[in-house]
């Protein structure tokens, strides 16, 4: 997985899309604006937390080579944490750390942690805040409280849908409480010394991961911003129509769920498209954990119930997610499932002591190992479309091995190969893009270029099957001394009209400054 | 409680389930998951690089370029290089002993920012200038 961060560029398009291209703006406007000037304008209502880390990660070594490393870090992370869970819920030392291994060899992990998307953040720093929950539950200490409160903060800053998760906790937190007392100490404080700390807690979340849904309120008015998903549409409307639509949904995703954790429909991509990644070892030791939990629910003790607490959580907001959302790659949001699901499955074993059991104990660690080793095996070799190009592009120094060299050759993305091999990446680029268009593709690994984005509007109908560029643009890109332009949007590029400048390659153009000559074509 | 007893064995259950089903052909042309991934080690193992164009400079000093492929520019027969100004100069290179793949390159053409070789047959273009007014007016003549 390290070989891979290292040998690999960013190569996700929604990281393309919408996760690097803002870190870029901001290392070249030297501030984080509310408002980025994108074709891509649901950058402006997300949640960047996980972009910010990528900028940190930049900063690093003034390159992009471990651009990524920050969810390295939080797949690594997984080990301590899925390894303490486990440790909680009564999983002897060895099984406790074969757990974490497990959880840390998921597919789906090890997919997503050489990528800078933010779903790998957002699932460890749920698992990191449900232990947190569990042991302030437990303890009932303020401090426990407040570094909660940081967990829950970092997991607000990767993701909009993150509240749902914290009112998924507190919930759990509330079930717990129901049970009947146990002879120890109390599990929380009395109610008014409760509140002061509740509201101190809050505060550090919202300073820690609140500026996104602050930013939200104050630019369009809604926290959520100007994302119209129905997972974040809480107006009932016609309370019939918004009812059937989420048992569809609902119904759908159930339907779904087993083909989706057997893993069988589709390759191996960081995107799980219509897969759930989980792995073997979640359809082996994970849905053992799902049962014991269900069984669990019978138990009264507000202890018993705190052991039980990690994976009805994680059902609670895998349902939660159920009802709201419904996409092939949806899958990338429940990354908190599998340590949950595999730590309750592992204390089950040893709650009922199948570890004591020699043959059984040597039954269970093959499948351990079988499992951890078919999911190493599947996912080492990253997806590409073009796996003969993999040993011309590895063997390239590494300022060469970039998203624009590793991209399969297309008419559309002639421009960037032609801007990464042969242009100064101290000259400027516009390119025309709208909601859905990648514009780290442009970028060099210094993130020395300059990119100016032109809305599609500024590319006007000439003659039939050519265009020109609309004069208030062409303005904006001389008073940018900005010289080249793509015209490329993904997976075509437009034509210029003759005399709008001299034509590089197929989709990029020299555009004369006023007074400059074009060159000829 | 049976879950006392049966739990391995609902673990083995489950492993098995899903080897099976990732053992089996999914229900497009999906080939089971292990051929799928031989298949693609085999393309990635078996798989010819581009043309390796490497220059020995007379300092002592070895230079090499992998991209772009032929496919760059509209002349897909001549594989055309972009020669880094920071790395190496071009008359370097010309002084240098140049190969394509191993064959050994000679000049043909030189001129202020591009070197035309010939190597086993095969013409190279290299072209020395990150310029943006240099470079077009050399696509420009290709």
């Amino acid at each position: 997985m390290a070989a891979r961060l290292w040998l690999f560029p960013p190569r996700i398009l929604d990281a393309l899309t919408y996760h690097l291209p803002p870190a870029v703006q901001w290392y070249h406007l030297g501030a984080i604006p509310a408002i980025l000037e994108t074709g891509v304008t649901r950058v402006d209502s997300m949640a960047l937390g996980s972009t910010l880390l990528s900028l940190w990660a930049f900063t690093l070594l003034g390159h992009d080579a471990l651009i990524e490393l920050p969810h390295f870090l939080w797949a690594l992370l997984l080990l301590p944490l899925t390894r303490e869970l486990a440790g909680r819920l009564g999983v002897s030392r060895p099984w406790a750390w074969t757990c974490a291994a497990l959880a840390f060899t998921t597919p789906a992990v090890l997919l997503q942690a050489d990528t800078a998307l933010d779903h790998l953040a957002l699932g460890v720093s749920t698992l990191a805040a449900l232990l947190c929950l569990l042991r302030w539950l437990e303890s009932g200490r303020r401090l426990h409280l407040l570094v909660f409160a940081l967990a829950s903060g970092l997991m607000l800053g990767y993701k909009l849908s993150a509240p749902l998760h914290l009112g998924v906790f507190w919930l759990g937190a509330w079930w717990v409480r129901r049970g009947s007392a146990s002879p120890h100490k109390p599990l929380l404080e009395p109610a008014p010394r409760l509140l002061p700390n509740l509201g101190l807690a809050a505060s550090l979340s919202l300073v820690l991961g609140g500026y996104w849904y602050l930013r939200n309120l104050l630019v369009h008015g809604r926290p959520q911003g100007n994302f119209h998903h129905p997972m974040f549409d809480f107006s009932p409307g016609s309370e019939a129509g918004y009812l059937g639509y989420h048992l569809g949904l609902l119904g759908q995703n159930l339907t779904d769920l087993p083909s989706r954790l057997l893993d069988g429909e589709a390759w191996f991509s960081p995107d799980l498209p219509f897969m759930s990644g989980f792995g073997p070892q979640f359809f082996t030791f994970g849905l053992l954990g799902l049962v014991w939990t269900l069984v669990g629910l019978r138990e009264k003790t507000a202890r018993a119930r705190l052991a039980h607490l990690p994976m009805l959580c994680s059902l609670a907001l895998l349902l939660q997610y159920f009802w709201l959302y419904a996409t092939p790659f949806s899958y990338r949001l429940y990354l908190f499932l599998p340590p949950c699901a595999l730590a309750a499955g592992f204390a089950a074993l040893e709650h009922t002591g199948a570890f004591r059991h020699k043959g059984k104990r040597l039954f269970l660690a093959a499948l351990a190992l079988g499992s951890g080793l078919w999911s190493i095996t599947m996912t080492a070799l990253p997806l590409t479309h073009q796996p003969d190009f993999m040993p011309t592009f590895l063997a390239l120094p590494r300022e060469h091995r970039t998203v624009a060299n590793f991209l399969p050759i297309t008419p559309a993305h002639l421009p960037y190969r032609f801007l990464a091999n042969a242009v100064a990446a101290d000259e400027p680029l516009a390119y025309v893009g709208g909601e859905d268009d990648w514009s780290y593709v442009f970028v060099d690994p210094a993130w020395r270029r300059r990119l100016v984005h032109l809305e599609d509007a500024c590319l006007e109908t000439s003659t039939p099957g050519t265009q020109r560029l609309a004069p208030r643009c062409a303005h904006r890109l001389a008073a940018a001394g900005v010289r080249l332009l793509c015209t490329c949007r993904y997976t075509s590029c437009a034509v210029l009209e003759p005399g709008s400048g001299t034509l590089l390659v197929p989709g990029l153009y020299l555009v004369p400054l006023p007074g400059e000559a074009t060159h000829a074509p | 409680m049976h879950l006392e007893r049966s739990a391995p064995w609902l673990c083995g259950l489950g492993f098995l389930c899903y080897m099976t089903w990732n053992l089996l052909p999914g229900s497009g042309d999906r080939p089971p998951r292990p051929l799928e991934f031989l298949a693609r080690a085999e393309q990635v193992l078996s798989a010819k690089p581009a043309p390796l164009l490497v220059a020995h400079l007379p300092d002592g000093r070895s230079v090499h370029w992998a991209l772009p492929p032929p496919s760059l520019l509209p002349d897909h027969e001549r594989p055309v290089f972009f020669l880094r100004q920071d790395l190496v100069g071009l008359r370097d290179l010309a002084a240098g002993t140049v190969t394509l793949d191993g064959a050994a390159c000679s000049v043909h053409t030189q001129g202020p920012n591009y070197l035309g070789l010939a190597c086993a047959g095969r013409a190279v273009l290299v072209l020395a200038t990150s310029d943006l007014d240099e470079l077009a007016g050399l696509l420009g003549a290709l």
